[in-house]
């Protein structure tokens, strides 16, 4: 029996970790969206996702435990679509039921997928969402061409986008690499319950770009520092510990796949040399963090990762373990390595799609889960905006507020919005 | 509209600064051509865990417990094994095929009829050193209970439940079978033979649940070891 045609699937080996995690502090999840120009139809997107499921087998599943194993169950059932009416990106559980692992929203003019990372990541992700949206956009009456930035519904689901790659890519006779790593500074916040507060700050690109430019950063290294900088400026004064970000990095082009699972590893940047006084600046991070995030996504250090997590994960003992022991040796395992770095920047990059298409959506939106007492920074582009968001789970504003005024400072502009308005 | 405070542009509808919560100045923004995308009024919704299933995981802790307890002669009372027992029928037999959704909800009752059949057999041989009363009192009682469950599951929402209806036969044939193996054996029929018997019906329950491939791919997904590498 092909993969394919399979009723279940085995959790990839980045996946493993989501369903021990996920509770109501920990959301193993994220949003992904787009703001169209028109109110959404819910009829005609209930009618687009009918027509998209068949061609994602494995993006429509719902999580089950095994003895030993989670695993991903193939479902034919509509997942939930709402209109959105909590905050957004909170905990919800969603296991032992029947629809999908993840759901669409839609509100007013925007449309977004929440999705449980252990079913995929944000690339994979941005393709369903493109696909749902093209097809939306079609049975609407506009004519959305074929392009291979869309992926095709029509055609067949491949092999290659439901296997593991991570186990593909894997080489045996790589050793690996050593999991020591020196631990960050934690900026935890204090979350409140069944509340969120997203942040979008739109850029204009090419301000941004003459501003990276002449430094020969790139953009991902420059808002990395920023972000750092911010965290560093609302630190206490006694901070010892270097302040670093995980960076996610998608593995597809590294290692050129088009696997619809998660492929994305992490590199940990930070800054070592922070002044106590808070005397340090950009430029002093900039200095300090330039060319580590392409130091640690070169192909070689990428395939040493791989090799680490899949024989970790191989362990005669670790597999063996029934689903309760194990929960608690990977959940201790993920807090260890969640003290590496302090929060998250996963940059998704440009979205690419068809200009009849690009007509009709004004902005992409990438909000993250993750740990509810931590800042989570999310970055992508359409067209000349770029869109740097966070999500707080309190009313705590500080580091967002210092990251954009930093920006601002550079000369770059910003607009803001925020998911609880701007009324006092 | 922008915020001097901030030194960020924001929409014509935000009357403060959502960073600082400083009152926004009507100005020209600096970026032009973007339309705000709303997001809803939220109200707090609570997230909570059902009091009522707080209510039956402690009494099915004190089940346990108490099991345990009298198996140590440390409370000796049958009134109180029972009573603290009645909870955790009341919970796998009514709650759980309610709250707990899965693909085939008659063999998910099945496994806890079983399980509940285990626990009284284990309670009767505590109690009375023998398994015969599990088998013949409590076996067919707790059959009645289960098809009476399996019917209200069908009338309440029968799509889910289409496939119940040859559960309901089935552990009626069952537990008439446990019965005649019993009176059968009398003193011979141990408690090892009786937990074969459920141990039995629960595959027996999952390989005729639905076609062999969909059966055998479940088991598979149920106890993977994950691929060799």
């Amino acid at each position: 029996m092909s993969e394919i045609q399979r009723t279940w699937f085995e959790l990839d080996n980045a996946a493993s970790i989501y369903p021990y995690s996920a509770n109501e502090q920990w959301i193993c999840g994220y949003r992904i969206g787009f703001v169209l120009d028109e109110d959404i139809n819910p009829d005609l997107l209930k009618q687009a996702v009918k027509e998209i499921m068949p061609r994602f087998p494995a993006y429509f599943v719902q999580l089950r435990f095994g003895y030993f194993w989670p695993y991903l169950e193939k479902t034919t059932e509509l997942p939930i679509i709402e209109e959105e009416h909590l905050h957004p990106v909170l905990p919800t559980p969603r296991w032992y039921t029947n629809v999908p692992a993840m759901k669409i929203i839609y509100y007013k003019r925007r449309l977004c997928l929440e999705t449980f990372h252990g079913i995929a990541d944000g690339g994979a992700t941005i393709t369903v969402l493109k696909a749902l949206t093209a097809k939306y956009l079609t049975l609407k009456g506009y004519e959305i061409p074929e392009s291979p930035e869309i992926v095709d519904i029509t055609e067949t689901p491949r092999e290659e986008e439901v296997i593991d790659c991570f186990k593909k890519f894997y080489n045996k006779n790589n050793k690996g690499m050593s999991r020591k790593e020196a631990s960050s500074y934690q900026h935890t916040i204090k979350p409140i319950k069944n509340y969120n507060r997203l942040f979008e700050g739109l850029v204009p690109v090419s301000d941004i770009k003459e501003f990276c430019k002449p430094r020969g950063i790139t953009i991902t290294e420059f808002l990395t520092a920023v972000f750092i900088y911010s965290l560093y400026l609302n630190s206490p004064e006694n901070n010892k510990k270097p302040i670093k970000i995980s960076v996610p990095v998608s593995l597809r082009p590294v290692f050129n796949a088009n696997s619809m699972r998660n492929f994305s590893l992490f590199t940990n940047v930070g800054a070592y040399n922070l002044k106590q006084d808070k005397s340090s600046t950009i430029d002093d991070i900039l200095e300090e963090i330039k060319g580590k995030i392409k130091e640690g996504t070169e192909k070689e250090v990428l395939e040493k990762n791989i090799a680490m997590n899949v024989s970790t994960a191989s362990n005669p003992v670790i597999k063996v373990l029934p689903n309760g022991l194990k929960k608690v040796a990977l959940k201790i395992g993920y807090k260890n390595g969640q003290q590496k770095f302090a929060c998250t920047l996963s940059n998704l990059g440009v979205c690419k799609m068809p200009p009849e298409m690009k007509e009709h959506v004004e902005r992409m939106e990438v909000f993250l889960g993750g740990p509810r007492n931590a800042i989570g920074c999310a970055v992508n582009s359409i067209d000349d905006k770029l869109n740097i968001a966070f999500n707080v789970a309190s009313k705590q504003t500080d580091v967002v507020r210092t990251f954009y005024k930093t920006l601002s400072g550079l000369g770059i502009r910003v607009r803001v919005e925020s998911s609880d308005g701007g009324e006092q | 509209m922008r915020c001097k405070n901030c030194n960020v542009d924001l929409p014509e509808e935000y009357t403060h600064c959502p960073l600082c919560n400083e009152k926004s100045t009507p100005c020209e923004s600096e970026i032009k051509g973007i339309r705000i995308a709303e997001y809803p009024k939220v109200e707090t919704m609570p997230y909570k865990r059902n009091a009522f299933i707080k209510f039956i995981v402690f009494w099915v802790a004190i089940i346990l417990i108490s099991l345990v307890l009298y198996k140590t002669n440390v409370i000796n009372s049958g009134i109180f094994a029972v009573v603290a027992t009645l909870p955790a029928c009341v919970w796998t037999l009514f709650v759980r095929p309610f709250k707990v959704k899965q693909l085939y909800k008659g063999n998910y009752i099945v496994m806890n009829f079983y399980s509940i059949a285990l626990m009284f057999s284990l309670y009767s041989l505590a109690s009375t050193g023998k398994i015969i009363e599990a088998v013949t009192i409590y076996l067919p009682l707790i059959s009645i209970i289960i098809i009476t469950a399996l019917g209200i599951c069908i009338f309440v929402s029968p799509k889910d439940n289409k496939r119940s209806a040859p559960y309901t036969i089935f552990m009626g044939v069952l537990s008439v079978i446990g019965i005649i193996l019993t009176l059968a054996m009398q003193s011979e029929f141990s408690v090892y033979w009786f937990i074969s018997l459920c141990v039995s019906a629960i595959l027996l329950v999952y390989l005729l649940v639905s076609d062999g491939t969909a059966t055998k791919e479940e088991l598979k997904a149920k106890f993977s070891l994950q691929k060799r590498v």
